[in-house]
């Protein structure tokens, strides 16, 4: 019998969807929220999952981003059911992975025969895919990537909007000038050309990202495609097309930690297929957090998704990044949410607004700020940490 | 922090300076019109509420169980066409009802649709002055922000908050 696993928080709209499942002759899974969805697609790995968006704890679009990054749940079909039904709204759940996309209210024979044609499409997928469907393994874990000779530090942020590429950006740029040496910074991140972007080297909605295919990477073909910003900074974009998979940027990142002693990756806000090899590998992961009540709220789902794909919580450490001049919470209270070691408190820098629209990085347009003295000592304190030594001369 | 949401509440998006709120509403036994024109009540009680940037308005950036809108804020509001009319307005009408082709801007917005007015020959000074709400009505409207024209949102009908329409346009344009 096929699975079909409903996440919504609204009882009425799970039963009435379980009603008619079960009529057409489908196993039902009912969850509540977003974590629950996800520990329990993990465990029972459903042929079908219909998601509501707005949903506490996680909502719909980083449960299916996080449902299509891992292997056991991958080939899942996924609808996208939601009354935030606007098509950019459709745009967002195709981008994070969905099959459907239904707008409530959904008459439910509608529902049923679109998860029916969905089940339909799944299984032709599988079989006409050149391999045979691989079972899941419940104990699979994405394997970080190949990588050995430099280091590998890695940003992300539990939700959008932390300042992740920001700090990335003026990570790599302080180490640049500490070391006096090129320093690599990887865009794996959601979006693409977010770093690209911010740096003002593309305007938005122009293309410019990672274009090499698969099985023809190696130094002379990686070499052209970084992107070279002043003071020694070389940009890895990520790409603009689907074509271009996962494993060429995490050959590419394999590739430059052997040529530099450091690399620097923006992770962006969430687990992909992308992102999650290139964390894993990471000899650090700097969580780029604030005390405002949304990002509090989605720590602990980060962090246990790190754990559960077995990254060790030592080489976690939290980076809060005060992005107002007042926050409600205090610096406490994200300390006893986050249970990581805060290693650096970067403070409220007004400009840092206007350097999004000067696109000019903060430690470039200020570098005596306070928050730049903060990114500065931060980046000796990494320095130390990770044994890495000025270049000669 | 898990909650549980109460059936029989209604989805909206709500829209303000500078952000898309989507979430429910508990409306009773009173369509949204009727709460918001309540003059009575300057805040709008709003629940499972979460909060996108109109820069980015598919990108949830806070969630929050319970919320307050003041009502004087809001832009418009993307509703099912029942929760547009007030109870005073759902009488059947002996005169024929014009549907006019609209064009309005608001702070951060500008909107395209029909409103429908009663009689023959619709008047806009007449159709404004002799509203009693608060809220306009717009059927098969289109929201675009201006700073960003290719993303739409629409819906079965668009409340617009009267007192934050800067231009108002009627007909069909000249050009």
């Amino acid at each position: 019998m096929k699975r079909i696993l409903i996440v919504d928080d609204d009882p009425e709209i799970c039963r009435l969807v379980e009603f008619a499942l079960q009529q057409a002759g489908f196993a039902v899974l009912i969850a509540e929220d977003g974590q629950k969805g996800l520990a329990m697609a993990r465990e029972h790995q459903p042929d079908v999952a219909i998601l509501d968006v707005m949903m506490p704890s996680m909502h719909g679009y980083e449960l299916c981003r996080r449902l299509r990054a891992d292997p056991r749940t991958a080939e899942a079909g996924i609808i996208i059911l939601t009354a935030r039904s606007q098509p950019i709204d459709e745009q967002a759940a195709m981008k994070a992975g969905a099959d459907l996309f239904v707008a409530k209210p959904v008459v439910l024979s509608e529902l049923v025969e679109r998860v029916q044609a969905l089940l339909h499409k799944v299984e032709q997928k599988a079989a006409t895919a050149p391999l045979p469907r691989p079972k899941p393994k419940p104990a699979a874990k994405t394997e970080p990537i190949a990588k050995n000779g430099g280091r590998l530090v890695a940003c992300l942020g539990p939700v959008p909007g932390t300042g992740v590429t920001t700090l990335a950006i003026n990570l790599a740029l302080a180490f640049a000038a500490w070391q006096r040496n090129a320093i690599p910074l990887v865009d794996v991140g959601g979006a693409p050309g977010s770093v690209l972007e911010s740096l003002g080297i593309v305007s938005e909605g122009q293309q410019r990202g990672l274009s090499i295919s698969d099985g023809e990477l190696s130094w002379e073909t990686l070499a052209p495609q970084l992107v070279a910003y002043r003071a020694g900074l070389h940009i890895l974009p990520s790409p603009t097309t689907e074509s271009v998979p996962p494993a060429v940027t995490h050959e590419a990142v394999s590739l430059l930690c052997k040529r530099f002693p450091l690399v620097i990756a923006d992770a962006g806000h969430s687990l992909n297929a992308r992102s999650t090899p290139v964390l894993l590998s990471a000899d650090l992961i700097l969580l780029v957090t604030n005390p405002e009540a949304h990002v509090m709220q989605a720590l602990p789902g980060t962090l246990a998704a790190l754990q559960e794909e077995g990254y060790p919580a030592r080489q976690i450490l939290s980076i809060v990044n005060n992005l107002e001049p007042k926050t409600r919470a205090s610096i406490e209270e994200l300390r006893s949410e986050i249970t990581r070691p805060i290693l650096s408190v970067i403070p409220y820098e007004p400009a840092i607004k206007y350097t999004q629209h000067t696109q000019r990085p903060l430690l470039a347009m200020n570098p005596r700020s306070p928050a730049s003295q903060a990114i500065g000592q931060l980046t000796m304190q990494l320095a130390r940490g990770l044994r890495l030594e000025k270049a000669a001369g | 922090m898990a909650r549980q949401r109460a059936s029989g509440l209604l989805a909206f998006d709500f829209f303000i300076r500078g952000y898309r709120i989507s979430g429910h509403v508990s409306t009773h036994t009173r369509s949204v019109v009727d709460m918001l024109d309540d003059a009575l009540h300057s805040y709008l009680e709003l629940q499972d509420v979460y909060i996108s940037r109109i820069s980015q308005p598919a990108d949830i950036i806070a969630t929050y169980a319970h919320a307050e809108l003041r009502k004087e804020t809001l832009l418009f509001a993307i509703v099912p066409v029942r929760e547009s009319l007030s109870k005073a307005a759902r009488s059947v009408s002996y005169f024929g009802r014009e549907r006019v082709p609209v064009w309005l801007t608001l702070p951060m917005f500008e909107i395209e649709g029909e409103v429908q007015a009663m009689g023959l020959s619709f008047d806009l000074e007449t159709f404004l002055a002799e509203r009693s709400g608060q809220y306009v009505v717009i059927t098969n409207g289109v929201a675009r922000p201006t700073s960003a024209p290719d993303t739409s949102f629409s819906g079965e009908a668009l409340l617009v908050n009267q007192r934050c329409i800067d231009l108002f346009c009627t007909g069909k344009p000249s050009s």
